[in-house]
């Protein structure tokens, strides 16, 4: 991030009123190189297709332009733009279900560069992936939700806590009740 | 190498990795130019691309509700109308009186109602079944079916 996003940024976080267009510019122009990242793993993290996440990025920051009186009030940017991705995306993914997205998590492992990839990452398959991320689909949603964003390691669990508008104890026992959940589909499919 | 590898935790290994593509997935490339040349573009054309998009769908939504509501009022309105119109209403007993005969109201002739058929095309209602003008209940019809109890004997005498 350049010094001059950085100066606009802290503006964000201190300036009650936003004065001029130009502020309003400013500030977003920050929020997209702080965040976009991070707003495209959460998209694609839900949706698990690069270009659907990538508009959800896109439509997230619409949103900020619409809203951009509210700017002032937001306490939180990280926060408010992740729950705005996860509703965009929630709702995309609830709209085009019959979409495969097998090929995309292939195409995901085979792009990931080696050195970001673990040794254990290497032994399991993309099927294997694929397998996983659909018994994660099976999760209820809350449990789903706090396991997914707690994969990103962007967020803290405070911030996932004020994302599902819920206690850090609550998000820390619902991402346990995933994991064992997980486990036990895991168990049984491969017993079976 | 093990060889008997513990399946806890080669599960949560899994778990672990497919989470991990989440967390190193990377953005495309050009993300940031291509989301502020969209921005761009909203922002030039604020009225046409916000107010009359959405406000154009939301007042057609508005206008569909109404025609909606409107329409199933109607729907309720006839078919409570033609519903009411299907009703036969029984006979009353008519008394018949002769005027200027001077005979009171006691002496009249009675004519009794007549059982009133049912509509063809209606829903079904209860039958007046009457005898004689009367409607006739037999005695036992809603007692329960007793059980039979043999008589008691006499105590013998000793």
């Amino acid at each position: 991030m350049t010094s001059c996003e950085a100066q606009a940024a802290s503006w964000f976080y201190t300036q009650p009123v936003l004065k001029t267009r130009e502020d309003v510019s400013e500030i977003i122009t920050a929020l997209v190189a702080e965040y976009s990242t991070t707003l495209y793993r959460v998209a694609y993290s839900v949706t698990r297709n690069a270009a659907e996440a990538e508009d959800i990025v896109q439509e997230t920051f619409l949103r900020v332009l619409r809203h951009q009186n509210k700017l002032s009030e937001i306490r939180d940017a990280r926060v408010w733009l992740v729950r705005i991705a996860w509703n965009l995306a929630l709702d995309r993914k609830r709209r085009s279900k019959a979409r495969p997205e097998t090929e995309d998590i292939a195409d995901l492992v085979r792009t990931l560069p080696s050195a970001e990839r673990r040794a254990d990452d290497e032994v399991i398959s993309s099927q294997e992936h694929a397998r996983v991320l659909a018994l994660i689909d099976q999760l209820p949603a809350k449990e789903r939700q706090a396991l997914l964003l707690s994969a990103l390691e962007e967020l803290s669990t405070t911030e996932i806590a004020s994302i599902c508008s819920t206690t850090e104890s609550s998000i820390r026992s619902r991402i346990f009740r995933a994991r064992r959940e997980l486990s036990e589909l895991l168990t049984k499919q491969r017993s079976s | 190498m093990n060889a008997h590898p513990n399946p806890a935790n080669d599960t949560d290994r899994q778990i672990d990795a497919a989470l991990r593509l989440f967390a190193q997935a990377q953005a495309p490339a050009n993300l940031q130019h291509r989301i502020h040349a969209r921005l761009h573009r909203e922002a030039s054309h604020p009225h046409t691309n916000f107010a009359v998009r959405f406000g154009g769908f939301l007042s057609q939504r508005i206008v569909f509700a109404s025609a909606a509501a409107a329409l199933g009022c109607c729907a309720i309105v006839v078919g409570s109308v033609q519903h009411s119109r299907q009703r036969v209403l029984p006979a009353t007993a008519v008394h018949v009186s002769t005027p200027g005969s001077g005979l009171g109201a006691a002496s009249g002739a009675r004519i009794a109602p007549q059982p009133v058929p049912a509509p063809e095309h209606a829903r079904s209602r209860s039958e007046r079944k009457t005898t004689g003008g009367r409607a006739t209940v037999s005695r036992d019809s809603h007692k329960p079916r007793g059980v039979a109890v043999p008589e008691s004997k006499q105590p013998e005498q000793p």
